[in-house]
């Protein structure tokens, strides 16, 4: 594999990089990481017209060679052939938006001094047709030196003539010109040169973008636009719960069926124990999850694939702006309400170190899909099913409070944090903004699939690994006959140690004991009180609604209380502990991360408990 | 913000300010929309064409 000539796909974010890179390869893509950095390496197999195989990588989108995030520090690198884990590139493939030459030509001019072999792939050639501009392909080959095609990634016209001019280059010799790592950087000169340019070979303009302008004129109307983006939200959320429903239920009969099978098929002792309660009950539990994950990001990749992202931020800019963020904020911010993982990773597009810090501190923070679960079940044993309002139910209300409760500690950490450990002034908030354009379902569709890859993968191994471990420390050592199991384990023992620690805040040995194996993720606090109380009771029923009423009967309503309150603020996720130290290269910030989650979820619970009693509730 | 085409000589125009005090600003930049906030933006000299 690495023998075969690399050729790289480079040029400005929203030149349709991407969607070249997906026609070009289709769906023989791999996804994975620079060493030492987090940036995302997705590289591809094509094969040219004369039969020759060869990998396509496509590098992160940036403006010019000085970089200003660690996305576009990999760009320089991969192509300058400095980055650690990559060969330098046999050929350049230089993306450039048909309809914004003055701009892309001055990145183009940059990349083309570098002297390697270099074609220029001129996409969205359809859009500047409709926007009136007509560009001359032969005088702008001849005024850049390399050669130039037409193409438009999403209708897959031009490849081939893209593939030909490939085959001429690859087989060329491989070197960079004569002092080539050294980068010109001159980039007053630079743009002048890509403006004369732009301005030689275009003939014929007028006025532009009046599609984008119509629907910005709505989308970023003062009072229509938060009310659009606010509905957009809503829809999301309503979305990933209602839809989510039956392929979340189909899930959970499938792994309750393969439990039921192993039960069959294997004797009574610890192995089966391991097998069906250890790995299938718990990779099964985070596998439910699923459904909710990909309707999520199904929603954020339309938003990002038709520009509408950038226009959420730009609407929420001044509000992120009080607390010392900006609006490149909000987009890590609103994934990591489906899942704290995709939204820390998702900073890396905040160039200033320190808001991106900020983000990946309080992304936690977001009510992530695994929260629901303790939710749902908590609510539905202690929050009566009454209206309180038109339309507005108490128990919808309570978790409402729960998601507001939590964006407010975000706000207020962020502030107290950009005012001490992150202290600085901001960056502020540039960026460009994208034309309209319809999703590119294939695209879409591809990027579901790679994340379900993701997300199985680290459910075959992380969370599979964790529930063994979890399960031996339940089921060792054995306990002799009229001992409770969970009592007598290893884990129980821990709890035993940890109750009174918690006492306090109003919890009980079993919430502490159900916390421990709830630091792989939280959703398996949910889990562990029902095999808890499950194992306790004479009856060998471990249903949900069952799990419902011994809650009840078994909790004050304080206690209950204070467990969602807890919930609202604990970091109890391997993976974002993992993703944070990834991210921030140490320790150091996961630490902190832990302790000042711990902390505020301790402080939450115990407010929450006590206020409770005294309310009498 | 050179990178992002504000330079000499290059038509600038308001297109749309946000919602909340009416800052960040659109702006069509050459042939692109640029976000930027008022206090960057006004590091941006512009003279009116019309009285040029």
């Amino acid at each position: 594999m690495t023998t075969l000539p690399l050729v790289a796909l480079v040029g400005n974010p929203n030149a349709g990089k991407s969607a070249l890179f997906n026609a070009l390869t289709g769906a023989r893509q791999k996804v994975g990481n620079y060493p030492g950095v987090t940036v995302e390496r997705k590289s591809g197999r094509m094969f040219l017209p004369d039969g020759r195989p060869i990998e396509v990588v496509d590098l992160p989108g940036t403006y010019s060679l000085t970089p200003s995030s660690p996305d576009e520090s990999v760009t320089r690198d991969v192509i300058v052939g400095r980055q650690e884990g990559e060969r330098l590139p046999s050929a350049l493939v230089i993306v450039l938006d048909s309809t914004n030459l003055d701009n892309h030509l001055r990145f183009a001019l940059q990349l083309i001094d570098l002297g390697l072999p270099t074609v220029v792939a001129l996409n969205m050639v359809d859009l500047a047709e409709r926007e009136g501009l007509v560009i001359d392909l032969d005088a702008l080959s001849r005024e850049l030196g390399v050669p130039v095609v037409r193409t438009v990634a999403v209708r897959k016209r031009g490849l081939d003539d893209l593939c030909a001019a490939l085959t001429g280059l690859v087989a060329g010799p491989l070197r960079l010109r004569e002092g080539g790592e050294v980068i010109h950087d001159d980039s007053i000169a630079l743009q002048r040169k890509a403006r004369a340019i732009a301005a030689a070979v275009t003939v014929e303009e007028s006025p532009s973008r009046r599609w984008t302008h119509r629907i910005d004129a709505v989308a970023l109307h003062p009072i229509f636009g938060p009310i659009i983006l606010a509905g957009l939200l809503f829809l999301m959320f309503q979305a990933v719960f209602s839809w989510s429903e039956a392929p979340v239920g189909l899930i959970e009969a499938l792994f309750a069926w393969m439990q039921g099978a192993v039960e069959a098929a294997l004797p009574d002792g610890l192995i089966r124990s391991a097998i069906s309660n250890g790995v299938i009950a718990g990779v099964g539990s985070v596998v439910a999850f699923l459904p909710l994950i990909l309707i999520l990001f199904f929603f954020i990749l339309i938003l990002e694939a038709s520009g509408y992202m950038v226009r959420a931020a730009f609407l929420m800019d001044r509000i992120m702006a009080r607390v010392g963020l900006s609006g490149r904020a909000f987009i890590p911010l609103l994934s990591s309400f489906a899942c704290a993982i995709p939204g820390i990773m998702a900073t890396r597009t905040i160039d200033d170190p320190k808001e991106r810090l900020t983000t990946i501190l309080i992304a936690p923070l977001m009510t992530c899909s695994a929260r629901l679960p303790v939710y749902a079940v908590i609510i539905a044993a202690f929050i009566p099913n009454r209206s309180v309002g038109p339309g507005v139910g108490l128990q919808g209300l309570v978790l409402f409070t729960l998601y507001i409760t939590g964006i407010i500690g975000a706000m207020l950490a962020a502030l107290v944090i950009r005012r001490t450990i992150a202290n600085g002034t901001s960056h502020g908030f540039l960026m460009e903004m994208p034309k309209y354009q319809a999703p590119i379902w294939r695209d879409v569709a591809l990027g579901l699939w790679q994340r379900c890859l993701i997300f199985l993968k680290r459910a075959g191994t992380t969370i599979m690994t964790v529930t063994i471990v979890l399960w031996a420390l339940l089921s060792f050592p054995i306990a002799p006959a009229g001992q409770s199991q969970v009592q007598y384990s290893v884990a129980g023992r821990i709890a035993s140690v940890l109750t009174p620690l918690v006492r306090p805040v109003g919890f009980n040995h079993e919430i502490a004991l159900s916390l421990i194996p709830a630091m792989a993720a939280r959703e398996v606090a949910v889990s562990s009180l029902a095999t808890v109380y499950a194992i306790d009771s004479a009856d060998e029923e471990k249903t949900e609604a069952s799990l419902v009423e011994r809650l009840r009967s078994r909790w004050p309503l304080p206690t209950a209380l204070a467990f969602l309150a807890w919930f609202v603020f604990a970091p109890q996720c391997l993976s974002t502990i993992a993703v944070t130290r990834r991210e921030t290269n140490g320790w150091k910030w996961p630490g902190f991360m832990l302790l000042y989650l711990f902390g505020l979820a301790y402080l939450a619970a115990g407010a929450t408990y006590w206020s409770a009693v005294a309310l009498g509730l | 913000m050179r990178e992002l085409g504000f330079d000499e000589g290059v038509r600038i125009e308001t297109l749309h300010s946000g919602p909340f005090g009416r800052d960040p600003i659109a702006c069509r930049v050459g042939r692109m929309i640029v976000a930027i906030r008022r206090a960057h933006a006004a590091a941006v000299t512009v003279s009116d064409p019309r009285q040029a």
